[in-house]
C-alpha cells in the first residue's frame, strides 16, 4: 500500500497497517527531518522493524542526499529477520514501482558465521576462526606471496582483489544465507565482501557491537559519513552493552598468559633482530614520526584497534621510552608483574584510576603517557613482527587495552579488586575488574558523529532514564500504546495468596514456607487453566534453586506434574537449549509445559513464546539485581553522583524493565493472546513504570488480586478469547486498511484545521473581548462621573 | 564458644597470610638451607639488593646476625648485611632489580617535558634514558654507562633538584585534592541523606496530623490547614537545604584555587632569613622625626664657625644625639617582662602619632 506522510510517499509492503505503526512512522520522519535523536517505544509484536525500514527506504529513495541506514540488533536471529524484511519490502517496492531501484543492503556478522573456507569454517569457536583467517588473509602473507614465497592463503579472499573494489556485488538485498550462497556460487569471501561493501551500502545490518565497541568499532564503522541514519533495535539494554563494552576484567590466568605473550614476544623480536632487523628499525622510524602514520598502515586485517583514543593522542608521537620494541617488551613486562602483585593483596580494593596510576608510578615508575599508548603500540609490534597466531596474544592484547583505558580516563572508571568469589570462600581467587561506571562514554562517539540516531525497543520504559543515562538530548520522546479490537492480553499484579498472606520475594520472607507454598498453589492453579504453554520467570537461579527444591518437598511439583511437563532453564547454554526444544514439542503436541527459567537469563532476552508457546506468563518477584554486588554498588553511586539517580529509582527502573521484557515475551502479535501475571505485592507501587502499553491494559480492579481471584479472572479472559474471531472484526480498529488510513488523515488534516481556526477564533475573540472589556470599563466610570455630578 | 571462633578465625588469617606468602608455589624450598613450606608453614623469603639471591628468613637470621657476611649462594662473592635485607615486592626477581635500577635513574633523570623545546627531543631524551637503563640491566658497557650518567648529573645539578622539588610538591598537591574530593564526597552524602530523611519524617508528620485533623470536628478546615501547613515547613526546608547544598558546591570550587595558591607559595620559598645580630631589636624610632635646624643661640656660632666644619663636625649629628637621648627612657618599662616586642611597645604608638615637636 502506498501512502504520503506530508510529502514523503511511503510504500508499505502490505495491504493493511497498524494505527500505532502509522503513528511510529510519523515521529520518525519528524525525527529525520529535525536532524536530532530520538527514543521510541513500540509495543512488541507490532511491525517494528517493517515500519522502520519502509519509512527510512522511502526517505533514502525520495530526498536527494540518501542518507545510509545503519541498522543495529542485539542477536544473529534478529539481524537475519531484519534482512528477510528488507528483501521483502525491495521486493514489494520493485513491483508497486515498476523498475528496480539501485539499491545494496547487506548484514554484517562475524568471520564464523560467514566464513567459506573449507577447513576454518569447521572450527567451533569464534575466536579460532578468526585467528586462523588472519593468519591467511593478512596484509604481509600477500605481500610474500607476490615475492613468489610459498605461504598459505585463502582463495576465497583471494578472488575479492581480482574484482572492481566498488562492485564486489551486484546491488540488491543479500540476507546472511544469500551472502553465502552468492560467496560460493562466485568464490569470494561473503565477510570481506560485506565489511569492503559497507561504504557503498545504502543500508547495513548489523550488531550493536560494531559500533558501540571501540575495539571493533574503530575498524569497522569509522567510514560511515556523518548524515547516516543509526538505529538500535531492541535497545533497553544498550546502557549495559556500552558499560560492558568498555570493562575488563583481568585473572590470575589471563594475566599467567600475558607473562607468557610477552617472554615470546622478547624472543620473537630476537629472532627477528638477527635475521630482518630491518624491519623493526622502520617500524622505529615510523613511530618516530607518530601514530597517525603508523595507523595509515592499519587495515582490516589489523588485529586489535586502539579504544576510543582521543584524536590528539593518534596525532601523538609514542613517547620515546617505548619506542624500541626491546623496551616496549619490557615496560609490559614491568606492568604485568606490578598487575600480579597487586593480586596477591586479600582483601577487597576499589580505587580510581588516578590513585592506581599514582602507586603504579611508586612502585614501578611506569608513566601515565606511555601507558596511554600501550594498546596501539602492541598493535604496531605484533604488526611489524608479522604474527600470524595472535591466539598467543590474546591475554597480553587484553591487558594493553586495559592499561591504555585506565590511563586515559579519570572519570567514569573504577578498578576493583575481589580476591574471594564468595564471602565465605577461603582460597583466594582473586578477579581485577576495571569497570566502567558511565554508560555514556562507549555511545559518546556516536552520537556525537551522526545526526540522528534511533533508540527503540518493545519495552524502553520509563522513556526518560535513557537520555539521562547516555547523555544525549532527543527531539522526539514517544511511547504508543497498543490499538485492540478485543482485550488480547490480560495483564494482572498478584499480592496475595489464597490464604490472604502477601506474597513477594523480598529477602526477608522468600523462603518463608507460606510464600513458597502460595506461589505454588499459582502455579498449581495455572498450570490447570492455561492451554499449551506456561512460563514462570524468577529473579535469579539461586531463589528458583531454592523454592523449586522447597515445591518438591510440599509436593506441589507432583501436583503440576499431573497436567503438565516441567521444565527448567540452567546456566548451561546446550541445556538450556535442549529444555526449550522439548518444551516446544510439548507444546505443539497439546500436553502442554511448564518452563521455570530466570529473568535474566538467555530465555527471558531473546526467545519469543508466540501463540501455542507462551499462554501464560508468571512473573515470580521483582528481578531485582543482586545489590551486594560491588560493582553495582559503585555504578549506583557514580549514578546517584553526576546524573542524579537515586539508588532505589535505577534498581527499580532495571528491574522493571527487565519484568516488561519477560512479560513482552508471551505477545508477539495482534491475534495472539496470553495472560500476563505479576507476582508481587511490590509490583503494586511500579505500575507506571511498565510500558505504556502494558500499563493501559492493566484495570485498576486487577491490581491487588489474590491467586483464587486472578485465576477466576484468567478463566474468564480465556472463555472470550475461546469465542471465534474474525479477521474483519479488527478492521478500521486495530488494522487499518488504504480507506481507513485515508480517513485517519483526512480526519487529522480536519482537526488540525479545527484547531486553527480555533485558535484563530480564540485570538480574535481576546482582541474582540479586549475591546468590549475596555468599553464596559469605561461605561461604569462614566455612570460613576455621572453619579458624581448628580 | 567464643574461643573456638577465635581459633578459627586465627586459622583463616594464618591460611590468609600463608597465601600472601606462597607467591604462587606451595612447595616452595629455601636455596640455602633446603627447608621447604610443609616443614615451617611461615617461612618468608627475603632478598638482598647487592645480588638478590632469595633466602628465608631464618638462614637471613643465622648468617648475617653476627655482622656483614658473603652470600652463601655458591659462585657469589658478595658480602651482604642484615640491614639490606627486604621482603620481595614483585615475583619475577628480574622486575625487582630492574625497579631498583630505575629507582636510581629516576632520582638522576627527572627532566620533564617543559624542559624541552619540542616534544621529538623529549622523546628522544626519554629513549635515551631508557637505553641507559637498559645497558645497566643487562650489564651492556657498564663502565661507560656508569661515565654517562655521572656526566649527565654533574652538568646538571640544580635542574634535577628542581624538578625533584617541582614533583614532589605536584605529589602533595594530587594528594591534597585527593583528600579534599574525599571529604567533599562525604559531605553531600550526608546533606543527601539529611534530605532523604527529613522527607520521610515530614510525610510521616503530615500523615499523622492528616488523621488527627480528620477526628476534629470540621475536617475539611483542618485539613486545608494541615495541607498548608506542611506545604510551607516542606518548602522552607528545601529552601534550606538547597542553600547548603550551593554552599558546599562553592566550597568544592573555591578551596582548589586555595590549595593551589598555598602550594605555589610554598614552592617560591622565600630567600633564607637574613640573621639579625639584635634579636628582632628595632630601631627606628616611632616617637619623634629630627629637624633640619633647631634653634639655639648657643648652637648658632657653631652652625658659622667654618674652623668647627672643616673639621668634619656635623651639628645634625649633635642634633640627634640629643634628642635620642631625650626620648630614650619613653617605651621602656621596667615592670614589663617583654619590652623589646613590639606588642607591649604597640599601645604607646596610638598616643605618640603626632609626633612630638622636639624643638622645645
Amino acid at each position: 500500500m502506498r501512502f504520503q506522510i506530508d510529502d514523503l510517499p511511503v510504500i508499505f509492503p502490505y495491504p493493511r497497517i497498524y494505527p500505532e505503526q502509522f503513528q511510529y512512522m510519523c515521529d520518525l520522519k519528524r525525527t529525520l527531518d529535525a536532524g536530532g535523536h530520538c527514543v521510541l517505544e513500540m509495543p512488541s509484536g507490532t511491525g517494528k522493524t517493517v515500519s522502520l525500514l519502509s519509512l527510512i527506504v522511502a526517505y533514502q529513495q525520495h530526498y536527494p542526499e540518501h542518507r545510509k541506514l545503519i541498522y543495529c540488533s542485539r542477536t544473529m536471529s534478529e539481524i537475519e529477520k531484519a534482512l528477510y524484511e528488507l528483501k521483502a519490502l525491495m521486493e514489494y517496492r520493485a513491483k508497486e514501482l515498476g523498475h528496480v531501484e539501485d539499491f545494496r543492503g547487506l548484514g554484517l556478522t562475524s568471520r564464523k558465521n560467514l566464513c567459506l573456507h573449507p577447513s576454518v569454517k569447521r572450527e567451533k569457536k569464534g575466536n579460532v576462526v578468526d585467528a586462523r583467517c588472519r593468519s591467511l588473509t593478512a596484509g604481509f602473507v600477500k605481500e610474500k606471496k607476490e615475492k613468489g614465497e610459498e605461504v598459505e592463503s585463502c582463495i576465497y579472499h583471494d578472488n575479492l582483489d581480482l574484482l572492481e573494489p566498488h562492485n564486489l556485488i551486484p546491488p540488491g538485498v543479500y540476507t546472511l544465507d544469500g551472502m553465502l550462497k552468492y560467496g560460493e556460487d562466485q568464490k569470494q569471501c561473503p565477510y570481506f565482501t560485506a565489511r569492503r561493501m559497507m561504504p557503498y551500502c545504502n543500508v547495513i545490518i548489523y550488531s550493536y557491537h560494531y559500533l558501540l565497541d571501540p575495539k571493533i568499532a574503530e575498524r569497522v564503522s569509522k567510514e560511515l559519513s556523518k548524515d547516516c541514519i543509526v538505529v538500535f533495535d531492541e535497545a533497553h539494554n544498550i546502557d549495559n552493552v556500552c558499560i560492558e563494552s568498555l570493562s575488563i576484567d583481568i585473572t590470575e590466568d589471563s594475566l599467567r598468559k600475558a607473562a607468557r605473550g610477552c617472554t615470546s614476544l622478547e624472543k620473537k623480536i630476537e629472532d627477528m633482530k638477527s635475521t630482518d632487523a630491518d624491519k623493526l628499525q622502520q617500524e622505529y622510524a615510523k613511530l618516530v614520526e607518530g601514530l597517525q602514520d603508523a595507523s595509515t598502515a592499519r587495515e582490516e586485517d589489523s588485529f586489535m584497534a586502539n579504544p576510543v583514543l582521543p584524536d590528539d593522542l593518534l596525532k601523538e608521537a609514542v613517547p620515546g621510552n617505548i619506542r624500541r620494541a626491546e623496551h616496549f617488551v619490557a615496560f609490559l613486562k614491568r606492568f604485568v608483574e606490578y598487575l600480579k602483585t597487586r593480586m596477591k593483596v586479600l582483601h577487597v580494593i576499589s580505587e580510581t584510576p588516578p590513585s592506581f596510576l599514582q602507586h603504579l608510578k611508586d612502585l614501578t615508575f611506569i608513566e601515565k603517557k606511555p601507558l596511554r599508548f600501550c594498546a596501539e603500540r602492541l598493535t604496531s609490534l605484533i604488526r611489524t613482527l608479522e604474527l600470524s597466531n595472535v591466539e598467543e596474544f590474546q591475554a597480553l592484547q587484553e591487558v594493553a587495552t586495559f592499561a591504555t583505558l585506565v590511563a586515559t580516563y579519570e572519570k567514569g572508571f573504577l578498578l576493583i579488586l575481589e580476591p574471594f568469589e564468595s564471602d565465605t570462600a577461603t582460597v583466594p581467587n582473586p578477579i581485577f575488574h576495571f569497570t566502567c561506571l558511565d554508560a555514556s562514554i562507549a555511545i559518546k562517539p556516536v552520537f556525537d558523529r551522526f545526526w540522528s540516531v534511533v533508540i527503540t525497543s518493545g519495552t524502553i520504559s520509563p522513556l526518560e532514564m535513557y537520555p539521562k543515562m547516555l547523555q544525549f538530548d532527543c527531539v522526539v520522546q514517544e511511547s504508543y500504546a497498543m490499538t485492540l479490537a478485543r482485550r488480547s492480553f490480560l495483564p494482572m499484579v498478584v499480592t496475595r495468596g489464597s490464604d490472604q498472606t502477601a506474597i513477594s520475594s523480598r529477602f526477608e520472607i522468600r523462603n518463608d514456607p507460606s510464600v513458597v507454598r502460595n506461589y505454588g498453589n499459582l502455579m498449581i492453579e495455572f498450570s490447570k487453566i492455561t492451554p499449551d504453554g506456561l512460563v514462570i520467570f524468577f529473579p535469579s537461579y539461586l531463589y528458583m534453586e531454592s523454592i523449586i527444591s522447597m515445591w518438591q518437598g510440599m509436593g506441589i511439583l507432583d501436583e503440576v506434574w499431573k497436567y503438565k511437563l516441567i521444565l527448567v532453564e540452567t546456566p548451561d547454554s546446550q541445556e538450556t537449549s535442549l529444555a526449550l526444544e522439548t518444551y516446544r514439542t510439548a507444546c505443539c503436541n497439546g500436553r502442554g509445559a511448564v518452563l521455570l527459567c530466570v529473568a535474566r537469563g538467555k530465555v527471558s532476552e531473546g526467545i519469543d513464546f508466540d501463540h501455542q508457546y507462551g499462554r501464560t506468563v508468571i512473573c515470580i518477584g521483582v528481578p531485582f539485581q543482586y545489590t551486594e554486588s560491588r560493582i553495582l554498588k559503585a555504578r549506583l553511586e557514580f549514578l546517584r553522583e553526576n546524573f542524579r539517580i537515586k539508588e532505589n529509582d535505577f534498581l527499580s527502573f532495571d528491574a522493571m524493565r527487565h519484568a516488561a521484557q519477560c512479560l513482552g515475551r508471551v505477545l508477539r502479535g495482534k491475534d495472539d493472546y496470553g495472560i500476563m501475571v505479576l507476582a508481587d505485592k511490590r509490583f503494586g507501587k511500579k505500575r507506571n513504570q511498565l510500558p505504556k502499553w502494558i500499563a493501559q491494559a492493566l484495570l485498576d480492579s486487577e491490581m491487588n488480586l489474590s491467586v483464587d481471584m486472578s485465576v477466576a479472572a484468567a478463566k474468564k479472559f480465556l472463555r472470550t478469547m475461546a469465542q471465534p474471531f474474525a479477521q474483519k472484526d479488527q478492521e478500521g480498529i486495530s488494522t487499518w486498511s488504504l480507506e481507513d488510513l485515508n480517513a485517519h488523515m483526512r480526519k487529522v488534516r480536519f482537526q488540525q484545521e479545527e484547531m486553527e481556526k480555533m485558535q484563530v477564533d480564540q485570538a480574535d475573540e481576546a482582541v474582540n473581548g479586549n475591546g468590549r472589556e475596555e468599553y464596559e470599563i469605561s461605561d461604569e466610570e462614566m455612570d460613576e462621573a455621572m453619579m458624581k455630578l448628580g | 564458644m567464643p574461643s573456638i571462633t577465635s581459633s578459627t578465625a586465627a586459622a583463616i588469617a594464618r591460611a590468609r597470610e600463608n597465601a600472601i606468602n606462597r607467591g604462587g608455589d606451595a612447595d616452595e624450598i629455601c636455596p640455602v638451607c633446603k627447608s621447604s613450606r610443609y616443614l615451617n608453614p611461615n617461612m618468608r623469603f627475603l632478598v638482598n639488593p647487592e645480588c638478590y639471591h632469595k633466602m628465608c628468613e631464618s638462614c637471613v637470621d643465622r648468617l648475617f646476625s653476627q655482622g656483614p657476611s658473603q652470600c652463601p649462594v655458591v659462585g657469589c662473592d658478595k658480602i651482604l648485611r642484615k640491614q639490606k635485607f627486604r621482603k620481595q615486592t614483585f615475583e619475577d626477581i628480574q622486575v625487582e632489580r630492574e625497579v631498583d635500577v630505575r629507582k636510581r635513574i629516576a632520582k638522576t633523570f627527572n627532566k620533564r617535558q617543559e624542559d624541552f623545546p619540542s616534544l621529538k627531543e623529549f622523546n628522544d631524551y626519554l629513549e635515551e634514558v631508557e637505553t641507559v637503563t637498559f645497558n645497566l640491566l643487562n650489564s651492556i658497557d657498564i663502565n661507560a654507562t656508569e661515565a654517562k650518567i655521572t656526566a649527565f648529573e654533574q652538568s646538571n645539578k640544580s635542574s634535577i633538584l628542581q624538578n625533584a622539588a617541582k614533583a614532589a610538591q605536584e605529589q602533595q598537591f594530587a594528594l591534597a585534592q585527593r583528600e579534599f574530593e574525599k571529604e567533599h564526597h562525604r559531605r553531600t552524602r550526608e546533606l543527601e541523606n539529611e534530605i532523604e530523611a527529613s522527607e520521610k519524617r515530614e510525610r510521616a508528620e503530615h500523615k499523622a496530623n492528616l488523621l488527627r485533623a480528620l477526628e476534629a470536628d470540621n475536617p475539611d478546615a483542618e485539613v486545608a490547614k494541615v495541607n498548608k501547613l506542611a506545604r510551607k515547613k516542606s518548602s522552607m526546608r528545601r529552601e534550606h537545604q538547597e542553600r547548603r547544598a550551593r554552599e558546599l558546591e562553592a566550597a568544592r570550587n573555591a578551596p582548589a584555587f586555595q590549595f593551589m595558591s598555598n602550594l605555589n607559595r610554598v614552592a617560591e620559598e622565600a630567600p633564607p632569613e637574613k640573621y639579625d645580630p639584635v634579636d628582632g631589636f628595632d630601631e627606628t624610632n616611632r616617637y619623634f622625626v629630627y629637624r633640619d635646624k633647631y634653634e639655639s643661640p648657643w648652637l648658632d656660632d657653631t652652625r658659622n664657625n667654618k674652623a668647627v666644619l672643616a673639621g668634619g663636625y656635623l651639628l645634625q649629628q649633635y642634633y640627634e644625639r640629643a634628642v635620642f637621648e631625650a626620648f630614650s627612657g619613653v617605651g621602656c618599662f621596667i615592670e614589663d617582662p617583654d619590652i623589646e616586642g613590639g606588642e607591649a611597645m604597640a599601645p604607646l604608638e596610638s598616643f605618640d602619632t603626632p609626633m612630638i615637636d622636639s624643638s622645645v
